[in-house]
This record gives C-alpha cells, sequence and structure tokens, in this order.
C-alpha cells in the first residue's frame, strides 16, 4: 500500500482520539524515512520477476509487516489479518505452525497479582517458567522476574543479594520476587512517543513491538525497573519456542525493542494462569480477578495486611506483597 | 410552573448522578465497588474436568470451592489393598517382632509427647482420620484434621492465601490438599538448589 495513503488512515482513526499532534508528525516522519531506506530493498525482492514464489511471498509480508497500523488502532478484521500474516511468517521461516492470538480483554476483568512474601523460598522455579513460556532471549540470559535475597529485619533492597546461587531458603534470609506491577496509572506509558505502549481494559500494560522504537524512555520512567531491553536479535533454540503465542505477549521479538511481563497474556485470557503462578512449588504466587469478589487476590486484599513498593508514587501496582 | 418545582429535584438526581458521569475512579475505589458476582469474562479452569475432586467443607466469608481429592492419588490405600486382617489382629500377631511395620514413614511432626498415630488416624484403624475429639474425617478433607492445630493457616487455605491453585485463575477454583505439599509425617519442607542461579537485572 501508498505509504502516504496509509498514513492518512492512521491520522484518520487517530482523530477520534485525543493524541498529542506532535506524536503524528512524528509518526509521520519515521514512516517516511524509513519507507524510502527499508522499502526500497523490500520492494526490489517483491517485484523481481527473477526471485522464487517463496521469496516473493516473504517479501510481500514483511512489506505489510512493515506499514502495518498501530495494534491498538486496528479493527478485528485487521487484526486477525496481522496475526494471520505472523503465522505466515513463522510457518515460511522454520516451517513450524506457530498460533498467534489477537483474543482481546475479557468483558468486566481486571488482573491483579499478590505475592506472599513469608512462603516464598528463592527456588526460582518461577523464573525458569517466565524464560521458557515467554520466549526470551536466552543468549543474554533475559529475565521478566528478579527474585531479591533479603536479610531478616531489613526491606532494603539495596542491600539484597539478586545473585544468589546456594541451597534455600538460606538462614536468616526472606526472598521477595520483582516484575512489572502492571500499575494502573502506568508511568511508561505516558512517556512513549510512538504510543507503543499502553494499558489494556484488563489492566495489563503491554507493547507492540513493531511500534516500538527502541528510545527506552519507557525504561527510565519505570521506577521498579521492570523493562527490558533487546540488546541484539533474540537467540531462542528453534525446539524451545513456545509456539502457543499472543500478539501483544511472547510473539517472537527483534532486536531494539523493549518486552516486559505481560501477565502471560496468551495464557491468562484464557482463563489459565501465569506460567510463575503455575510453577510456584510453595504458593507464593496468587492470581485473579479484582472486580470478582469471590476470587483468591480479593480475599487477600480482604484479610491480609497488604502493601506495594513505591506506593508513594502513585503508580497504583496492580501487584501486592503481604505475609502470613 | 409548579410542577417543574416540584419534579427539578428528580431531574437532578437522574442527570447529576447517573453512571455515565464518568468520574475518576481510583484503583482501590473500582475493586471495592465491584461486589457482585462476576461471569469473569465467561472464561472457566478445566481443573475440575481433569482431576479428581470434591467440594470442600463451607468456610465463612468464603464461595464455594473445590479440593483435589486425596483418596484418588493415595496409593496404600485402603489397608485392604495389602492386608487381608484386620489391624488389632496384625498387632497381636506382630508382638515381639523387630520388624517394623511401614518403615518408611518417618515421624517429625512435633513432640511425642503431643502427637501419635492416634491424633489424626483412629485407633482402629488408620485408614480413617479422626479430630482431637474422634470425630471421623475422610482423607479428602484432611485439611479439617491439619486445621485443628493450625488454625490460621487453614484459614489461609480456604481464602486463597495459602496453598496452591490448580489451573487457571478463572472458576471454579480448585485447590491443593495440605497433604499434597506437605508429608503430614514429616511437613517441613526440605532445604534445596534453586532451578537457576540468580542475577542482577541485566538491561
Amino acid at each position: 500500500m501508498d505509504p502516504v495513503q496509509k498514513l492518512i488512515q492512521i491520522s484518520e482513526a487517530q482523530a477520534g482520539r485525543p493524541v498529542d499532534s506532535t506524536v503524528d508528525r512524528r509518526a509521520a516522519l519515521s514512516i517516511l524515512g524509513a519507507a524510502l531506506s527499508a522499502g526500497l530493498g523490500l520492494m526490489q525482492t517483491a517485484c523481481n520477476p527473477l526471485a522464487s514464489a517463496a521469496d516473493r511471498e516473504k517479501a510481500r509480508l514483511d512489506w505489510e509487516a512493515f506499514f502495518q497500523k498501530n495494534y491498538w488502532l486496528m479493527s478485528n478484521a485487521e487484526k486477525t489479518e496481522t496475526v494471520e500474516r505472523l503465522e505466515r511468517l513463522h510457518q515460511a521461516q522454520t516451517g513450524k505452525t506457530v498460533r498467534v492470538s489477537s483474543a482481546a480483554a475479557p468483558q468486566n476483568v481486571l488482573y491483579g497479582y499478590a505475592f506472599n512474601v513469608s512462603t516464598c523460598r528463592g527456588y526460582m522455579d518461577c523464573v525458569r517458567a517466565c524464560v521458557a513460556e515467554n520466549n526470551q532471549d536466552r543468549r543474554s540470559d533475559m529475565r521478566y522476574i528478579r527474585i531479591h535475597e533479603l536479610k531478616k529485619g531489613q526491606l532494603s533492597f539495596e542491600s539484597a543479594n539478586d545473585e544468589f546461587f546456594h541451597e534455600v531458603p538460606a538462614a536468616g534470609h526472606f526472598y521477595m520476587g520483582t516484575q512489572c506491577f502492571h500499575c494502573q496509572n502506568p508511568p511508561c506509558v505516558d512517556v512513549c512517543p510512538t504510543q507503543a505502549t499502553w494499558m489494556e481494559p484488563d489492566g495489563i500494560v503491554v507493547v507492540d513491538y513493531n511500534w516500538c522504537i527502541g528510545c527506552r524512555y519507557c525504561m527510565a520512567a519505570c521506577p521498579y525497573d521492570a523493562r527490558r531491553f533487546n540488546w541484539a536479535d533474540p537467540v531462542i533454540p528453534e525446539a524451545d519456542v513456545n509456539l502457543n503465542q499472543h500478539y501483544l505477549g511472547n510473539r517472537l521479538r527483534k532486536k531494539g525493542v523493549v518486552e516486559k511481563c505481560t501477565f502471560c497474556i496468551q495464557r491468562t485470557r484464557a482463563g489459565a494462569n501465569p506460567a510463575c503462578v503455575e510453577a510456584c512449588p510453595t504458593g507464593a504466587r496468587i492470581f485473579g480477578n479484582l472486580l470478582d469478589p469471590d476470587s483468591e487476590i480479593r480475599w487477600v486484599l480482604g484479610n491480609k495486611n497488604v502493601f506495594r513498593l513505591k506506593e508513594d508514587l502513585g503508580t497504583e501496582p496492580k501487584f501486592w506483597y503481604f505475609m502470613d | 410552573m409548579g410542577t417543574l418545582r416540584r419534579i427539578w429535584p428528580l431531574i437532578f438526581l437522574l442527570t447529576g448522578c447517573t453512571p455515565g458521569s464518568q468520574e475518576e475512579v481510583s484503583l482501590l475505589g473500582r475493586v471495592e465497588r465491584a461486589t457482585e458476582k462476576n461471569a469473569n469474562g465467561g472464561l472457566t479452569s478445566r481443573a475440575a474436568e481433569s482431576m479428581p475432586t470434591v467440594p470442600a467443607a463451607e468456610f465463612p466469608g468464603v464461595a464455594p470451592f473445590l479440593v483435589l481429592a486425596r483418596t484418588a492419588v493415595m496409593e496404600k490405600f485402603p489397608c485392604e489393598k495389602c492386608h487381608n486382617e484386620p489391624l488389632a489382629q496384625l498387632i497381636t500377631r506382630s508382638k515381639g517382632e523387630k520388624k517394623k511395620a511401614h518403615w518408611n514413614i518417618e515421624f517429625d511432626h512435633v513432640s511425642d509427647s503431643v502427637m501419635r498415630c492416634a491424633t489424626c488416624h483412629a485407633e482402629r484403624t488408620m485408614a480413617q482420620l479422626e479430630t482431637i475429639n474422634h470425630q471421623p474425617v475422610p482423607f479428602d478433607h484432611s485439611y479439617q484434621v491439619c486445621g485443628q492445630c493450625h488454625s490460621r493457616q487453614l484459614a489461609d487455605w480456604a481464602g486463597g492465601a495459602h496453598g496452591k491453585r490448580l489451573d487457571g485463575w478463572a472458576p471454579p477454583r480448585v485447590v491443593e490438599n495440605c497433604a499434597g505439599c506437605h508429608d503430614p509425617h514429616r511437613p517441613a519442607i526440605a532445604k534445596r538448589w534453586p532451578a537457576r542461579a540468580g542475577r542482577q537485572s541485566p538491561h
């Protein structure tokens, strides 16, 4: 599609929403500039009569992916088309069938999380499950979850040991996990110049990896160090790739984009628990619908003494800690 | 004019306080207001179909939930699976024998002055649990025996703050029984090595 026409379409779609006008211009410039440089190469392959049919198809799909809208601006039909394109591209590249979901937020659901500081014993099963579930880069050993080993008697992350590797739990210590807290008032979302990150109606803060330009403003804005950056192309052994994916979740990323915990959107929007909750052998991790008065998370909030990290910042994390 | 004067408070009520007025609601305010039964977007957990479960006893302030059935996974149950004599006869016959029955059961729960086998098991048959007051408790509901002393854990477990939930977050809620994680004969969970080494945030 003609990039100028695409631009008009985008600005029309954005017209319904109050958007900072500088963002429009920036998006416009980035599209035009990138189109000139990258588009030429793609077009060459796409129109080259000597290229094989497979190459031509891949070039066409790449071309379409390059000019796709921001996910939250897409109609349902466009979302379906986009995830089908991703599935087709994966098939063409690896010969494997991947399932990329575009499932929308369920009605009247707001996800929340609770972490029992007394029960966590530092087994790190959650970290292993998270990496496997979310197709995180194995080369840089990327992890969304960090488990901090803290000395009993203090709650200080400065003196925490994040690099423990010994039998756990160690005497005189307790364990506390951190990850993306899916703030209801997320500072990372406010700073994104391309609106590539936003909060979904079910409370999950997501990233459209196709629209992330890798400026890392969101990483600077996050008070909890929850976001991770792909300095290089992520490497995952082909046999270990989780083929059950979501567009806003664990689909394969590229170099130069930011990613983070999505409460395992590919699982939770189907009623399952996040991989960390399922893997936790001690039941220290509790997940559920904050709007369901019968949910476990609501019982914890109503009956235990809970706290959140850096509450005074007003970020309203949907992630609570409690003790027995 | 007189009619209008009479109904204006009504007009004010209808226009000023409708849900459409879209005032800013805080996160906790929104959570507190959600008191109605929630359909959870029509999502359900498949645990109840794939696992043997029984409805748990009633707990005040907790919605009904399911508990993983113990008897379906217990290997040495009931006694008749291996023994064809009743317990009393077995005891009489084995008097004087040095061989220890069920030698693999090592008791390390609390001091022997507090507990013995018959504190939890019925005296006449080990295949039945009992409360301290000799009320029978099925193995599937063993939490009722544990909860006699561990009342705080029982309340947390029933509400969802202790123990492991099985399958998904969506209803129906299915949870592990106490003995699914803790060996009742030695309930402390041993230390072990973590699955991965910890590391600083690299990015």
